[in-house]
């Protein structure tokens, strides 16, 4: 237990600012609570989950943003492959490989979001692939691509990390053994670079799951298709409806601890034979 | 190892088409001065391509699907940063249409610079991440070395929290943080601030530093302490060399971190005085039209500080995002 | 320079299994060299550790020059020591490596400091590579370094854990020669780990033999490999190691799987009632009859058996005789084994015998063994009935 006297104090703080916070929301979330009016606060039990849950706008939602996280994942994983491969082999360039990566992350997620919307409603894009006033659902593809953007580049330094992981006496070896390049790719690099790809996968998914800015900034009233994080934030801090409001940030965290518990085994490293 | 003859062709293959269809499109499709981007762009990959063939046979340790990755890299990154440049030195009242910056203005700059409603809030953002980073460090550090150097039961679970809230859509406790404060009376202060700025910073700080603390070589703090060493010579000779850059870095990039936060900012200040910095520029983007330039150039100026650290230590950084799992 | 005393040394085990270190007495009188050697996990390093106040023992005490230390703090203790995972600072190049430790405290002469590193430098062919960092070394170059460091060190005493293991095979005798004679010019205390036998036999003035968190046995390398106190003892030192072989007192007589031997009264009275024994028989104690040796020895056990194989060394040959023993006796052997974490048994007999003659598998052969080298032991308490 010794080492508890280290670990405390930190847990102990994260405690308080991450658990606190989340059983209010559950408490909060079991009564309707109108900032407007603080007197109406009443028990309602669980009539705001099956408010929330039995509404279109929420399913549409939750498939919407379903859909970003999946195709934002797999596009910064394959292009973060990609140029984690380009930059393995290019050794001569990595000091400056090295801090232009890691660029588009440094930009405010704020300004990204602003300057690619711009891009393709009356900018540069727009101008090159003739694009004619793109509706919100446009827009909303377009920060999504620059929240891909921006997170191409951490994918890339993780997947690097995992790929100088492998070793190159293996790799040889499996040369000497008349491995092709596909099965020295899936037999070698690949489970050396399992955890890398997890790490890379749960973190961008998560990270695609809170992605606010953008989306936020793109939202027009009355549109159809928003995300998760648009409506919880609408809903507490637009329409301030506490009650429902907490419900839907219950169902967030839901969401967020679903999608983890669906990666994390799903990305285990298995034998092969 | 070499790359083989067909593999180098593939490659040359490739870029050469894509550096066809690219010049093709450009010419007949983009207008000036864009259009020069594109043909140089076209020119490029055509010659990778030509310069791939002439190379195929050679036993040069080049690869050209690396080089060819290098390129669409370097334009996937760089084309969306000039084009940030472009939006904030547009020339007052113009919407920019091409990428090529025309007609550069400093306007937005000076704007940014000059703006109390910027400073104030950028003052915001510097207190709040740094207080909320100097509280969060030394507890992290703490808590780093206990999950690296000491035997503890439940020592996973409780670095699976740290993970968790690493991870956490921070929006799900924005309200409740909110509806807290509101309770206290401490709703709208900077301090207020701090304490939950701490749900962003503490985490990162923790598992950062474990990252640095993994890559300590603790057999020499034995045997410099088996040498005899002092408590200050412990610290000069072992602690200062090894762990005081992992650790100026970890501060500064939490402290980096901490500042773009955006959602708690703007979820618990209610009017425009108490929010940091991301928080105003995205209040700016829906009340004033033509704002794009001013948040351009906020952004690229909120950047700085950012690549400053990127420059001054790439190889640690990279490193410590890399690294960060065992 | 200082003695060094550790008495009743114990550390227990985290979960309560058997202790990490077992009532460890010893002790080092002032200038003398001792080696602990063991296999490995037999706590060689633990105790190293432990004595320069690097880890707590749970109870006992240590002392250096007669003066107890158990709760002074490693800098109170001043000894030097080598780590096995050598432990060099990766910013500091090999001089400020070596000259490291002596810098910790006040009032050091630079320029002596300066030509002690110098001339350890030289001593382990370092003198090269003093502009170096660790990183560029290979194992065997870092680890002369962290042996210099200690070395070029003035300490109370010194510890060695494993010095010499990365050395390659012909570098490795010289470096050992050039560190004793170091330490002994200098008149100084040290004790080294290893788990090479021959080197803890031929380095040190006295050689400890310790398994399991236990020391079997401390004495001269000698008085270790002649008069071994227990069946671990015997059959750990000598390579190859001593034949251990189950025996049964008949009478007057100890019949063996190939031989009987006769039994002298005060052996007969120490064995007792023992249903069973084992007994013990270093290789190079079997000769051939017909051999000069097997001629000269008077008072022998002798046998005849055929040879199952033979390997030849040059300066010497083996003969591998094989037997059978009965399952019931096999499995009170694998029970020994199994407690002790050790294979002492087999199921042959190895002879180390001259080069000259023509030996194939096959072939028969006579074995004389002098009575009074054959060693009798206890098989359960391990103890040696012949001492």
């Amino acid at each position: 237990m010794r080492g508890w006297r280290w670990l405390a104090p930190a847990i102990v703080v994260l405690l308080a600012v991450t658990a606190w916070p989340v059983g209010r929301a559950i408490w909060t979330s079991l009564s309707t609570d109108p900032a407007t009016s603080p007197g109406d606060r009443s028990f309602v039990g669980v009539d705001n989950y099956v408010d929330v849950l039995t509404t279109r706008t929420w399913w549409i939602a939750v498939a919407a943003t379903l859909a970003i996280i999946t195709v934002m994942v797999v596009l910064q994983l394959l292009l973060g492959l990609a140029f984690a491969a380009a930059l393995r082999r290019m050794t001569v360039l990595w000091p400056v490989a090295r801090v232009v990566v890691l660029l588009p992350f440094a930009l405010l997620a704020v300004v990204s979001a602003v300057v690619w919307r711009d891009a393709v409603t009356t900018g540069f894009a727009a101008a090159w692939f003739r694009l004619d006033d793109l509706g919100p659902v446009g827009q909303l593809v377009a920060v999504s691509l620059g929240e891909v953007w921006r997170g191409t580049g951490i994918t890339a330094v993780i997947l690097l990390a995992g790929l100088l992981r492998v070793s190159t006496s293996l790799m040889a070896s499996a040369v000497a053994d008349g491995a092709t390049a596909w099965q020295r790719f899936r037999r070698v690099v690949l489970p050396a670079m399992a955890p890398a790809i997890a790490v890379a996968v749960v973190y961008r998914a998560l990270d695609a799951l809170r992605m606010l800015e953008g989306p936020l900034l793109v939202d027009q009233p009355g549109t159809d298709v928003r995300t998760v994080p648009v409506l919880v934030w609408d809903t507490t801090f637009s329409r301030f409806e506490l009650g429902l409001g907490a419900a839907m940030s219950v169902l967030l965290l839901v969401f967020a601890v679903l999608l983890a518990a669906a990666l994390v085994p799903l990305l285990r490293v298995r034998r092969t034979v | 190892m070499t790359p083989s003859v067909k593999s180098r062709l593939w490659a040359s293959g490739l870029s050469f088409a894509l550096g066809f269809g690219v010049g093709n499109y450009g010419i007949l499709m983009i207008a000036r001065p864009d259009q020069w981007l594109w043909i140089i762009a076209s020119v490029v990959l055509m010659a990778t391509g030509a310069a791939g063939v002439l190379y195929a046979d050679t036993p040069r340790p080049v690869s050209f699907w690396g080089i060819l990755g290098f390129e669409v890299f370097a334009v996937v990154t760089l084309v969306p940063l000039l084009w940030t440049f472009t939006v904030a030195t547009a020339p007052e009242g113009a919407d920019p249409q091409t990428l090529w910056p025309q007609g550069v203005s400093w306007r937005a700059f000076d704007g940014a610079i000059g703006s109390d409603i910027l400073r104030d809030a950028a003052v915001t953002s510097f207190l709040v991440s740094g207080l909320a980073t100097l509280i969060a460090m030394p507890l992290a550090v703490a808590a780093a070395y206990g999950f690296v150097r000491v035997p503890a039961r439940g020592k996973r679970i409780a670095y699976g929290l740290v993970i968790g809230t690493i991870l956490m859509p921070v929006l799900a406790i924005a309200g409740p943080i909110s509806e807290q404060l509101v309770a206290f009376g401490a709703y709208g202060s900077r301090l207020a601030l701090v304490p939950a700025a701490l749900v962003v910073t503490l985490p990162l700080a923790t598992w950062l530093s474990v990252t640095v603390l993994r890559d300590v070589p603790w057999p020499l703090l034995d045997a410099i302490r088996a040498d005899g060493a002092t408590r200050r010579q412990v610290v000069r000779h072992f602690a200062a060399p090894a762990l005081l850059p992992g650790l100026t870095v970890v501060t500064l990039l939490v402290f980096v971190v901490g500042c773009s936060d955006f959602v708690l900012g703007s979820a618990l200040s209610p009017d425009a005085r108490t929010l940091p910095l991301p928080a105003t520029l995205m209040l700016a983007s829906g009340q004033v039209d033509d704002s794009s330039a001013a948040i351009a150039a906020a952004g690229l100026l909120w950047m700085l500080p950012a690549v400053v650290l990127l420059l001054l230590f790439p190889r640690r950084i990279n490193h410590l995002l890399g690294r960060s799992y065992r | 320079m200082t003695s060094i005393e550790v008495r009743h040394l114990t550390t227990a085990a985290r979960g309560g299994s058997r202790p990490l270190l077992d009532d460890i007495s010893l002790e080092v009188p002032e200038g003398t060299t001792l080696a602990i050697t063991g296999p490995t996990g037999a706590g060689k390093s633990l105790l190293l550790r432990t004595l320069a106040g690097l880890e707590d023992a749970t109870s006992g005490e240590i002392l250096l020059d007669d003066e107890p230390v158990t709760t002074v703090d490693p800098r109170g203790r001043d000894l030097a020591m080598v780590f096995q995972d050598f432990a060099l600072h990766p910013h500091l190049d090999v001089f400020d490596n070596l000259a490291f430790s002596s810098t910790l405290r006040r009032g050091y002469d630079k320029v002596a400091l300066s030509d002690r590193i110098e001339e350890v430098a030289e001593l382990l062919a370092l003198s090269d590579l003093l502009d170096a960092k660790p990183a560029d070394l290979d194992d065997a170059q870092r680890q002369r370094v962290a042996l210099g460091r200690s070395l070029v060190r003035d300490a109370n005493a010194y510890l060695f854990d494993s010095p010499f293991s990365s050395q390659s095979e012909r570098v490795r005798t010289h470096v050992r020669s050039v560190t004793t004679q170091w330490q002994q010019e200098n008149d100084r205390t040290s004790i080294f780990t290893t788990n090479n036998v021959e080197e803890a036999l031929s380095t040190a003035d006295r050689v400890a033999v310790m398994h399991q968190g236990f020391i079997h046995q401390v004495g001269t390398p000698r008085d270790l490999y002649e008069r071994p106190a227990d069946m671990f003892v015997a059959g750990y030192l000598g390579s190859p190691p001593m034949n251990l072989v189950p025996a049964f007192p008949m009478g007057q007589q100890l019949v063996m799987p190939l031989a009987t031997m006769l039994l002298d009264d005060e052996l007969l009275e120490r064995i007792g009632d023992r249903g069973v024994v084992v007994a013990g028989i270093r290789p190079e104690h079997c000769y051939d009859a017909t051999g000069v040796g097997g001629q000269a020895v008077t008072d022998r056990v002798e046998f005849t058996t055929r040879i199952d194989d033979v390997e030849w060394r040059g300066s010497s040959q083996f003969a591998y005789l094989g037997y059978e023993i009965e399952p019931a006796v096999e499995d009170l052997l694998n029970e020994v084994e199994d407690l002790l974490e050790f294979d002492l048994f087999q199921s042959f007999l190895v002879a180390e015998l001259a080069a000259d003659s023509a030996l194939r598998p096959g072939m028969s052969i006579r074995v004389v063994i002098p009575r009074r080298r054959v060693h009798v032991f206890d098989p359960e308490t391990g103890e040696n009935l012949t001492l």
